[in-house]
């Protein structure tokens, strides 16, 4: 027995489960609280967007072009971070745009994910010639330059929102594979594995019960690198041209339509530099608490 | 009585350097026959890496043998599907701390076996709780989770585990061997009344000899993935007739003050299963080896009897009633 269990008012202990305990953990972590409040609020500016400015991001007021930010000599609070080359209202941009890149990487991450871990899982519980064929499949993914195959298949195919996140889901699988497969390969060396089995465990009662809950940590850590992989990603191929397409908007496509005004209005393309650079820094400062977090301290 | 369990020349072979190297054959089991009655109690000691393991796995099911067959109440294991193998043979195993899943609470592990079987009702709640009492788990533990356990407690909790689905018998791997010495006789202690109080047929396998002489009726004695003796249990402690026998009796360390460490013990290494010694695969660490135990492997005595040896030279045995070939 351990600090571990509490009591409660009662009397009787109160057990917390290994994923509550890694959570409390979380919290007391300085890097998991900056990192957590950064994406937070990021993520209520997307949701709250229409609320936070009254401007359409896509509604053109050509009479109204490059209006400068706030702080500029001619600039006003009626447009803080002024308008760019089509009188379009600049913060408008930046709110709406945190949506795509968000929302893309999420999506992302969940096909990747579920490809990732499926072969994984696969390749390390069973060995043998399934974790032959998926090794060398991992192996060819590797060999793949990941920004020239999402240019070829979005040049052929046309480019389209889904398109993008399906075609980042599908080339991004290789980390969370080579992660899982290992973690799976350490637990199926595990006697309660055995012990599953001894007592007449199903095949994926195996898989969904036993191994998938024990390696939930390495996979979190994987997702939220992953995640800054995609919209880092997205931004990339937004900026060749080949990623979000207008009337949408994404921070990678504000920061290319903006390089032809690098040396004139510099902040147009600082602006959502800074804030793809704020949102990588703080999914991978919440990556690296739950690195910490979730790896034992001679706890199994 | 009649034979619960029963295994006839099991062999299994595992392939070992894969890769570039050569493929190698390593033959964990050589041809291992064994009969256990219902009810009694079997100690299966042997040292590290003679196939005590291999042949737990395949008495679970967890491993098929190469060849030989197993027969469980006079019916082959293969013919078993998952859920009545399991219910017929449970494990408790080494290391309490690998063998209950960190993730599921007291309560859900012990209650695997019946969810496995579809059965998670209320019945099946108050037998965890009633099983808990059984083996000696405090209450309040039942929504714990094992890293809030001591071992015993997690060896207690494995055993609750075993028991749940009322097997016939009971597979013991090294059931101690992980846990402090005060608590060993604790979980020792619990065995032997569950397997009275239950009529269970116990295989328990261990290199601690002195457990085995506690709770063993029968002793079968390993080397190299053989049987090499096998008898009741008194009469191996007192009498063994195969030296590698003696020799694992004499390497007990008693507990008192001025003995000094046994001198003895065989002196070469533990053979290599991939490339076994020939004849009797124990000749080169035997101190009573001769020219004919390098060539001929020794058939088995006293297959009829009680108290079965394989060897040329057996200890207390009058030299003209040695099986010479």
């Amino acid at each position: 027995m351990n600090n571990m269990t509490t009591s409660a008012q009662d009397g009787a202990p109160v057990s917390l489960s290994p994923g509550r305990i890694a959570l409390r953990r979380a919290f007391r972590h300085g890097g998991f609280w900056i990192g957590g409040t950064i994406i937070l609020a990021i993520i209520l500016i997307a949701i709250f967007a229409p609320l936070l400015t009254p401007y359409d991001p896509s509604v053109q007021s050509l009479s109204k072009g490059f209006v400068p930010p706030v702080w500029a000599k001619d600039g006003s609070w009626l447009h803080p971070l002024g308008t760019d080359n089509l009188g379009r209202d600049y913060l408008a941009r930046l709110l709406y745009g945190a949506r795509i890149s968000l929302g893309l990487a999420l999506l992302t991450v969940i096909i990747s994910g579920t490809i990732g871990t499926a072969m994984g899982i696969t390749a390390g519980y069973w060995g043998g010639w399934p974790d032959m064929i998926i090794n060398f499949f991992i192996t060819v993914r590797l060999t793949l330059p990941v920004v020239l195959v999402a240019l070829v298949v979005v040049a052929l195919i046309g480019s389209s929102l889904w398109l993008l996140i399906l075609v980042i889901g599908l080339l991004l699988w290789d980390r969370f594979a080579i992660v899982v497969r290992s973690a799976t390969q350490q637990l199926a060396q595990r006697e309660y594995i055995t012990s599953a089995r001894a007592i007449g465990s199903s095949t994926p009662r195996i898989l969904f019960r036993e191994i998938l809950p024990n390696i939930t940590g390495p996979l979190v850590v994987v997702a939220s690198i992953e995640i800054a992989h995609a919209i880092l990603l997205e931004a990339a191929l937004s900026f060749l041209g080949l990623g979000v397409q207008p009337p949408d908007v994404s921070w990678g496509l504000m920061v290319a339509e903006a390089k032809a005004q690098l040396l004139f209005r510099p902040w147009m393309i600082a602006i959502p530099g800074a804030a793809l650079v704020l949102l990588i820094f703080a999914i991978n400062l919440v990556g690296d608490a739950l690195r910490d977090v979730t790896t034992p301290e001679g706890k199994a | 009585m009649p034979e619960v369990l029963t295994m006839r020349d099991v062999t299994r072979d595992y392939s070992v350097g894969s890769g570039f190297g050569r493929k190698q054959t390593l033959r964990a089991l050589r041809g291992v026959n064994l009969g256990i009655e219902r009810g009694t109690t079997l100690g299966l000691v042997g040292e590290s890496g003679c196939g005590k393991s291999t042949l737990a796995k395949i008495l679970l099911g967890v491993e098929a043998p190469s060849s030989g067959e197993v027969l469980v109440d006079g019916q082959p294991i293969q013919s078993y599907d998952r859920i009545e193998r399991a219910g017929l043979i449970q494990p408790v195993f080494q290391d309490p701390y690998s063998s209950l899943n960190p993730r599921m609470t007291v309560e859900a592990i012990i209650a695997a076996p019946m969810h496995v079987r579809g059965e998670s009702g209320r019945k099946t709640q108050t037998r965890v709780r009633e099983l808990a009492g059984e083996v000696g788990l405090p209450g309040h533990l039942i929504t714990a989770y094992p890293s809030q356990l001591s071992g015993g407690q997690r060896q207690r909790v494995a055993i609750a585990r075993a028991l749940i689905g009322e097997p016939e018998i009971l597979i013991c791997d090294e059931p101690t061997s992980a846990l402090d010495v005060s608590v060993q006789s604790q979980i020792l202690n619990l065995l032997h009344n569950l397997k009275r109080q239950l009529n269970l047929t116990m295989i328990l396998i261990s290199h601690n000899l002195a457990v085995v002489h506690h709770l063993a009726d029968e002793v079968a004695v390993m080397y190299l993935g053989q049987i090499v003796e096998r008898g009741p249990s008194r009469e191996i402690f007192d009498a063994a007739r195969h030296p590698y026998s003696d020799a694992l009796l004499k390497a007990v360390l008693p507990p008192r003050a001025g003995v000094r460490l046994p001198k003895m013990g065989p002196e070469a290494d533990f053979p290599s299963p991939v490339n076994p010694p020939s004849g009797c695969t124990f000749h080169p660490r035997c101190p009573k080896a001769h020219a004919l135990c390098a060539e001929q492997m020794p058939k088995l005595s006293g297959a009829d009897t009680a108290h079965s040896y394989r060897c040329h030279f057996p200890n207390n045995v009058k030299d003209e009633e040695c099986p010479r070939v």
